[in-house]
């Protein structure tokens, strides 16, 4: 008797075990790949949402569809009254947002659901789009993989040569809840292909505040001790011929192998200041002027005062938005607690106003499989 | 179980259901041969391959008769080492015993009992006017085929002998392994009408002596008219009646047992059954071969490695295939997904049906194979290919990858080299198939965690089936899923629970100095 009890007690739990609520096999969904939020030219929120379509034999469409919503969970009523399945938030690669949208300082809290619902994956890539987010999601290029799969692999790819950030949601939310940071993701554009553009740094709130194209991504990047696989660079060393320079006899490009960035900070005369110390060791790769015009030496420190010139550009770049995407409040948190306790819910403007000290080191590890 | 409880109670009311009629526990045999006749034709009555043959012994002078069961004895020897000694041979001295035969197994009786299970068995009886004894002789011969390859459990480097029908002839194929004689032996008789002879062997200086008197008072409690087979006496004396997993190794294979014998274990040898059974069993030697022992250490590992993930893959990868597909699509990697979904597209079924469906089709398939001939066998083969195939697939009825799942998992559970678990795997794989269609990986976490606790509650004549995972034994590891190198395993597993430990010594040469 003993056992049947334990067989019935053992049903019984199985019974009343909860379990992730409803089934719905994968067939009777419809997969969203891609989201994009947008406002069209009245200023109304636009969703869009690609999803995939399996046919016949293993062939796999996409189709995407518009809505206008008022939120994103509201926009999913229209997507469902739209598509064959339950829309589903499960598989979102890329959240796409309008720079439009980014202009309007309030726009991070109707990303709410998203963070709000579990459904949602955490490691969806927001890309920022400049120009209509329409013209990305109906960009189906026959030759090139799938609209979702290209764009996410565009991003990893680039993330992996220190060119790109993965700005998953989760990272975004960190950052702009962050106060000694600001914001940085991934911008795409279309002009006739697809194309990676840069990065487009937001202000504290989310607004858009500027944008970096890729060289100086990598250089942000770098700062932030971000890099991944070898940084690839190609800088002008010598002034310019003067003649026709077709060729461009003055460039140099090198892959950095290590990078490892210091930062010191201070505060003197009622402002913070940051010592950045970049130290690099490069392996040269390319060159196109002869031997003889840069000795070894001389080529370490032209390569060093052009990267402090470039980083020094970037800095004062960011100043003036008065965005700190480096992060270095996180430096002045850590270290000068009491100063920046004052300024913390208004970095970006103590950041702009501190001094930023750079100096780069350049080790050359090796010029290249050719004969000195 | 009310109702299986009043069935059995029933039983016990008629309980005589083995005692004759005509009882002969007490009676003995009379002096009169004319009397002791009519009293074998008493009791082999409608027995017509009952032989009584009527003769005088030559050296005596005396009337006597041999009494035979035709069929069961050996024809050969009753001529020429009985009836020919007795007819034909005078000795010049005379002798106290006048039954003067050329046998080596001779004995002596005089109740009817004793007399009927001897003839019964197969010996031929004589009864000699004036004498109040009984002589039986070994002449037992049946229909009995030669000793032949194993056919189930197969190997390429171990004994290519296997088990008869025979229990002598079994007994020395284990002998012939172990020379010593503290390889004891016990018989017992099971059976009221089968007469069953069980012979338990084992090493009377290891083996641990409560493990065998468990053995032995649970084959004495049998009360049953017969037992055919090993498989059948082995669920008489089973610890857990109601578990899914084997609780006592069945074999053919002589080496094997003898292996097991050596290790501390009991091998109980069945009559009339190409099988003998070991216990205690513990889990981990279901995945055991001879094939372990005969390939190097390191490929014998892998090998092993693989039969323990073919055990997971078999019980879990149908039901893992149901959780993902109904509930838990995230996690599959996009381009799998694509790839899944575009093949899933056009099934009209639900996950659940679908898995079931396939997994039910291969399990017949599998089962239409074993008792068809050979050459019809082939034919199954081909058409369950087609079936559980291409065609389906085109059909559209099941996806694709259904079809390698299901491909996947037969090829698991095939790679168990036991028969009795590898077909209690295949089994529990439809249990989870139902948790995991209603609760997905929650449903399936639910199922792993029963398994485990009824796995570490099990126990083999009494000692842990689990061991030496749970009871933990880290020493029998050397022989668990990386089979360590045999000069290295100097000691028999504790899960035999073996009274004497080591079974060698460290003695093998390091390097080039020795």
């Amino acid at each position: 008797m003993k056992r049947w009890f334990h067989v019935t007690l053992l049903i019984f739990f199985i019974v009343i075990l909860s379990s992730c609520s409803g089934k719905a096999p994968l067939e009777d969904l419809t997969l969203a790949f891609i989201i994009g939020i947008d406002l069209d030219d009245e200023n109304n929120l636009v969703f869009y949402e690609l999803n995939p379509v399996f046919g016949e034999g293993t062939k796999v469409g996409i189709e995407t569809y518009k809505v206008k919503a008022k939120t994103i969970r509201d926009s999913r009523r229209l997507f469902d009254a739209l598509t064959t399945g339950e829309v589903t938030a499960g598989k979102i690669q890329v959240l796409l947002v309008g720079k439009r949208v980014l202009q309007h300082g309030d726009w991070f809290p109707i990303l709410d659901t998203v963070y709000r619902n579990p459904t949602f994956s955490m490691s969806t890539r927001v890309v920022t789009v400049d120009g209509p987010v329409s013209e990305v999601i109906s960009h189906h290029p026959t030759e090139k993989p799938q609209l979702s799969l290209h764009l996410k692999s565009l991003i990893d790819k680039n993330y992996d040569r220190t060119r790109a950030v993965k700005g998953t949601l989760q990272e975004l939310h960190r950052e702009i809840y962050e106060k000694g940071m600001t914001p940085f993701i991934s911008e795409v554009k279309r002009e006739k292909d697809l194309e990676l553009s840069g990065i487009s740094l937001l202000d504290n709130k989310g607004k858009y505040a500027q944008f970096l194209n890729v060289p100086e991504a990598t250089l942000l990047l770098m700062l932030q001790n971000k890099k991944r696989r070898e940084v690839t660079m190609t800088i002008p060393v010598l002034p310019n011929d003067g003649e026709k320079n077709i060729f461009h006899k003055n460039m140099i490009s090198f892959a950095a192998s290590k990078v490892k960035t210091k930062i010191k900070s201070g505060y003197k005369h009622n402002k913070f200041y940051f010592d950045i110390k970049v130290k690099m060791t490069i392996n040269i790769v390319e060159r196109l002027f002869p031997e003889e015009r840069l000795n070894k030496e001389q080529l370490t420190k032209e390569v060093e005062n052009e990267l402090k010139d470039e980083i020094n550009d970037l800095l004062k770049k960011i100043q003036k938005k008065k965005v700190d995407p480096i992060g270095l409040g996180l430096y002045a948190r850590a270290y000068q607690y009491p100063h920046y306790k004052k300024v913390e819910n208004n970095w970006g403007e103590a950041f702009a106003e501190s001094d930023v000290n750079v100096s780069v080191k350049i080790d050359i590890n090796s010029n290249g499989a050719v004969e000195q | 179980m009310l109702f299986f409880r009043k069935y059995h109670n029933k039983k016990k009311q008629q309980s005589s259901f083995h005692i004759q009629n005509n009882d002969l526990s007490e009676k003995l045999i009379s002096s009169q041969l004319l009397e002791n006749i009519a009293e074998i034709q008493n009791i082999f009555s409608e027995t017509p391959d009952l032989v009584v043959k009527n003769i005088v012994i030559k050296q005596t002078k005396c009337p006597a008769a041999l009494v035979y069961l035709s069929g069961l004895t050996d024809t050969k020897t009753i001529n020429n080492h009985v009836l020919n000694p007795l007819l034909f041979e005078v000795e010049k001295e005379q002798k106290d015993f006048d039954a003067q035969v050329s046998l080596g197994d001779v004995k002596e009786n005089n109740t009817w009992q004793k007399i009927e299970s001897a003839i019964l068995a197969g010996n031929s009886v004589l009864f000699i006017d004036k004498r109040n004894k009984a002589f039986i002789f070994n002449t037992q011969g049946w229909p009995q085929r030669g000793i032949e390859d194993t056919t189930i459990e197969s190997s390429l480097r171990g004994e290519h002998l296997g088990f008869t029908e025979t229990g002598s002839t079994n007994i020395a194929l284990i002998r012939r392994h172990i020379q010593n004689r503290e390889l004891k032996m016990k018989e017992i008789t099971v059976g009221a009408r089968g007469n069953l002879k069980l012979t338990i062997m084992y090493l009377a200086d290891v083996a641990k002596p409560e493990v065998l008197k468990e053995l032995v008072d649970r084959l004495n409690k049998i009360d049953v008219d017969s037992i055919l087979n090993a498989a059948s006496l082995a669920e008489y004396i089973e610890d857990n009646p109601y578990s899914p997993f084997p609780q006592l190794f069945i074999t053919e294979r002589p080496d094997f047992a003898a292996a097991e014998i050596l290790q501390g274990r009991i091998v109980t040898v069945v009559d009339r059954s190409p099988n003998v059974l070991i216990g205690p069993a513990t889990f981990e030697i279901f995945f055991k071969s001879m094939d372990d022992y005969g390939a190097r250490w390191l490929v014998a590992s892998f090998i092993r490695l693989m039969r323990y993930f073919g055990f997971f893959v078999a019980i879990f990868l149908p039901a893992t295939y149901i959780a993902v597909i109904a509930f838990h699509f995230e996690i599959i990697p996009l381009k799998l997904l694509l790839s899944i979904g575009a093949s899933r597209e056009r099934v009209p079924f639900p996950p659940f049906i679908e898995a079931i469906v396939m997994e039910i089709t291969l399990e017949m398939l599998r089962e239409a194979g074993i008792r068809l001939p050979a050459k019809i066998g082939q034919t199954v083969g081909i058409v369950g290919g087609i079936v559980i195939g291409q065609a389906a697939v085109e059909a559209g009825i099941v996806s694709n990858i259904m079809v390698i799942v299901v491909a996947l998992t037969a090829i698991a559970s095939f790679i168990i080299p036991n028969y009795d678990m590898g077909a209690a795997i295949r089994m529990l794989r439809f249990p989870m198939m139902i948790v995991a269609s209603f609760f997905g990986f929650v449903g399936l976490t639910v199922g792993l965690m029963t398994l485990i606790a009824h796995f570490i509650s099990l126990q083999s004549l009494g000692t842990p089936y689990g061991s030496p995972i749970a009871p933990l034994r880290f020493p029998d590891w050397k022989d668990l899923f990386i089979r360590f190198p045999e000069w290295s395993i100097l000691k028999r597993p504790e899960s035999t629970r073996a009274i004497q430990t080591l079974k060698a010594k460290s003695n093998r040469s390091e390097g080039d100095e020795h």
